[in-house]
């Protein structure tokens, strides 16, 4: 395939990224595409109507705490960080 | 749990506990050198943060003297040569220019007096559109550029190098470093950092790099102004006013590079004099050294492609001089008996035109082989 590619005019260059980057935007689809997003997990719209609903996801134990209190110290964390200096600017 | 407030607490102690651990190992490896606890013997990271980690060292350093510079004074000035006080610190930064000089010169003077203060010097700080670097932070300073104390300033990197994760990363990245013992001792690189260039093929990609991206140093900004030049008036009328003996001297560059910053004719010349009238203006007692030219030492020929490991003397690659030119640049200054006779000179308004016609004359009938004619 390559040489009819580069015959089109594309060029094939390296990724501007490592390849543990490439792992975590893996990781990250997959988590957008799979796992339940707010709606599902609160089922919030479906407990409004009121109607014969399967249960939360989420409920008041432990396990969801922990796991909220986490997400929450990392969001947390990501607030601020420090600035290296960049070599290629001299 | 069964109750609301139970949740709550159980999310508030979970919370803690993480931030907590995270903020204890940060503060415990201190990764930049910042917090001062004695818990690791090396901290790779502060070449990357040399800024940050040198804002708060020299809080602690209770310096008599002052190196300063860009990195080729980090490099290569020891602050511990015989010829210095007991108490000096290399306050020099990477790829600064004269303004971030200005503002660290004025940083350390609010924290200690410095009695001496040594400023290695070339063409590019005085680079009229440079800007100061990304890393670089005016809150982190005890004082503005008018000299108004900001009482604040040790405080602003408590939450990036406590409770962030890049530190948390960094603190790991730390502790897993089984290379030499990085330390930066007194704010001089360690030599340990530099050994990656005795390899020939870095060595001989980092000139073609620094040639590659040789250009003409203008001075004056694009609104008509000289800001660097004024910067170094200001440093100028700083060391005077707080009575610090000022020696000033030019980087001793390879040969090569010296030949790249008078490329375009006039210019380089034009440059020191701007130097010597801003001396002449703001604090004559200041000394001057020019220690470029064509010598046994700026043209060290480089390795040949076919030598695997650099066995050059002087220098790293054509722009950081060794510690041991360092030497010989501060054997000169205090004019110690090690000092190299006709390396480096004294250069004032008088001996100015003298001095370039040195450079010339050098420069005409240098013999050595590394540069060609």
């Amino acid at each position: 395939m390559a040489p009819v590619v580069e015959n089109l005019g594309w060029k094939f260059a390296p990724l501007p990224c490592s390849p543990t980057d490439v792992a975590f935007l893996i990781v990250a689809l997959l988590v957008a595409l799979l796992a339940p997003n707010t709606e599902e997990i609160f089922r919030l719209a479906q407990r409004a109507r009121a109607s014969e609903v399967a249960p939360p996801l989420w409920r008041l134990s432990r396990g969801w705490s922990t796991a909220c209190a986490l997400t929450f110290v990392v969001a947390l964390l990501h607030l601020t960080g420090v600035t290296e200096f960049l070599y290629f600017q001299f | 749990m069964r109750s609301g407030s139970q949740y709550l607490l159980w999310f508030a102690t979970i919370t803690a506990i993480a931030g907590g651990v995270v903020a204890g190992v940060n503060l415990g490896v201190d990764p930049y050198g910042i917090h001062r606890p004695n818990t690791v013997q090396s901290r790779p990271r502060i070449r990357d943060l040399e800024r940050m980690h040198k804002a708060h060292a020299i809080a602690d350093a209770n310096a008599e003297a002052l190196l300063l510079g860009n990195s080729r004074v980090i490099v290569g000035l020891d602050p511990h040569h015989p010829a210095l006080p007991a108490t000096t610190y290399n306050l020099a930064i990477s790829a600064s220019n004269i303004y971030e000089t200005l503002r660290y010169f004025q940083h350390a003077a609010a924290l200690c007096s410095p009695r001496l203060v040594i400023l290695g010097i070339d063409p590019g700080m005085f680079e009229g559109d440079s800007l100061p670097e990304v890393d670089f932070s005016e809150g982190r300073l005890a004082v503005t550029r008018d000299g108004r104390p900001q009482p604040g300033w040790a405080r602003t990197d408590l939450a990036p190098t406590i409770l962030s994760a890049s530190a948390f990363v960094d603190s790991a990245r730390t502790l897993a470093w089984r290379g030499p013992s990085i330390r930066y001792p007194d704010g001089m690189r360690d030599e340990a950092l530099m050994t990656p260039y005795r390899t020939t093929r870095k060595l001989l990609a980092e000139n073609e790099r620094w040639k590659s991206r040789s250009r003409e140093i203008r001075l004056g900004d694009r609104n008509g102004r000289a800001p660097q030049v004024e910067a170094f008036g200001e440093l100028l009328r700083a060391c005077r006013t707080n009575g610090a003996r000022l020696v000033i001297f030019t980087n001793p560059v390879h040969a090569e590079l010296l030949d790249l910053m008078r490329m375009k004719p006039g210019a380089y010349e034009d440059w020191m004099t701007r130097v010597v009238a801003a001396i002449d203006a703001e604090y004559p007692a200041a000394e001057l050294w020019d220690f470029c030219g064509y010598n046994e030492i700026t043209c060290e020929p480089f390795p040949g492609p076919d030598e695997p490991v650099s066995k050059m003397r002087w220098y790293w690659e054509i722009s950081h001089y060794r510690r041991e030119v360092g030497d010989l640049v501060l054997d000169a200054l205090f004019s110690r008996p090690e000092a190299r006779p006709g390396f480096g000179r004294r250069v004032t308004r008088e001996t100015l035109a003298e001095n370039f016609e040195r450079l010339n004359r050098e420069r005409a009938s240098t013999r050595f082989a590394a540069i060609s004619k």
